[in-house]
């Protein structure tokens, strides 16, 4: 497998990876990461996904709430906003139609 | 829950790499508030890795290079958004995980670039005190050695309508050269402290802080 091509591809698509991971409940950045991680596949950096989320957040896409941590400095966690649903949404079509489209160049074989 | 204990010098390591991490997305143009928001993402993750691993105990100096050592250098949130490394294997998970480190991009010439515009500053600073002091180092040497040598070789012809140099600066000699160290010490000010707002520090903090004030 070639690194560069997966981690290209893994970090163009980590906006609707992270979207969709807090789909189900808001997380904090570090808890995010391992979720991500925990895919096998979509596991990715934290100088990566910060940023993103740090966008998102500016964008309106996700809400951020501070809590104490037993470890250290406060967690900041991270939830969808409506605005950021309906770009999921909108992403995650945009994502089907483009598997769909590799898909039908790959045939099913693969090849 | 009493917070985890750091020992100094780790909690001096840990701020230094994040102050780092703070100077890179600056250079790669992250505004103010963004800056923060990351940093505290990434210090909160840290913590919570060194908690994990040294079980709430005390943290040293090595339990954190070895955390560094698996996360991205500093130097790979420079690119901007969504140019640092994609772990394959993903984060680091527990006490005994090795993420893998990325690859991270250096961009060597972004730091050379901003670590040579702050000599230059220093160096013009020094120039400037150098040019302003010029006047009264003259008037210093003048008194002890400059006058009586002049004035010992002018003596062999005084009375002839020569006039007698004293070896002092002219009033106009004098402003020149405050005038010229004056600008060269206020530029160099100036670009340093514009600098120090926008959070560019690539020298180590405490000469940062003799060139622009804390």
């Amino acid at each position: 497998m070639d690194r560069g091509w997966s981690s290209q591809l893994k970090k163009g698509a980590v906006e609707l990876t992270a979207l969709a991971a807090l789909r189900d409940g808001e997380a904090y950045g570090y808890q995010l990461l391992q979720r991500l991680a925990g895919t096998g596949v979509l596991g990715t950096s934290e100088s990566t996904l910060y940023p993103v989320l740090s966008r998102l957040c500016q964008e309106g896409l996700v809400s951020v709430r501070q809590a104490p941590s037993p470890a250290g400095p406060p967690r900041r966690y991270y939830r969808l906003t409506a605005a950021g649903r309906a770009h999921l949404k909108e992403l995650a079509g945009y994502w089907r139609e483009f598997t769909r489209a590799v898909d039908g160049l790959l045939g099913e074989d693969g090849r | 829950m009493a917070e985890q204990v750091i020992l100094e010098e780790a909690g001096r390591r840990l701020d230094a790499y994040l102050d780092a991490v703070e100077a890179a997305l600056s250079r790669g143009g992250t505004p103010r508030e963004g800056r923060r928001a990351i940093v505290d993402d990434l210090e909160a993750q840290l913590r919570e890795m060194l908690w994990t691993r040294t079980g709430g105990g005390e943290a040293t100096i090595d339990d954190v290079e070895r955390l560094l050592a698996e996360v991205d250098p500093p130097s790979a949130y420079e690119g901007g958004e969504g140019t640092g490394p994609a772990r394959a294997g993903g984060v680091a998970r527990g006490a005994g995980g090795r993420g893998g480190r990325g690859a991270g991009v250096e961009s060597a010439q972004g730091r050379r670039g901003a670590t040579m515009k702050t000599w230059i500053l220093v160096a013009l600073i020094v120039c400037g005190t150098v040019l302003v002091t010029v006047p009264a180092v003259s008037d210093w040497l003048n008194q002890r050695v400059f006058a009586e040598t002049v004035r010992a070789r002018a003596g062999a012809v005084e009375g002839f309508g020569v006039t007698v140099p004293d070896g002092r600066l002219t009033g106009l000699e004098r402003f020149a050269f405050w005038v010229a160290g004056g600008v060269m010490i206020a530029t160099a000010m100036a670009v340093g402290l514009t600098d120090r707002a926008k959070g560019v520090t690539p020298l180590p903090k405490r000469v940062g802080r003799a060139i622009t004030g804390p």
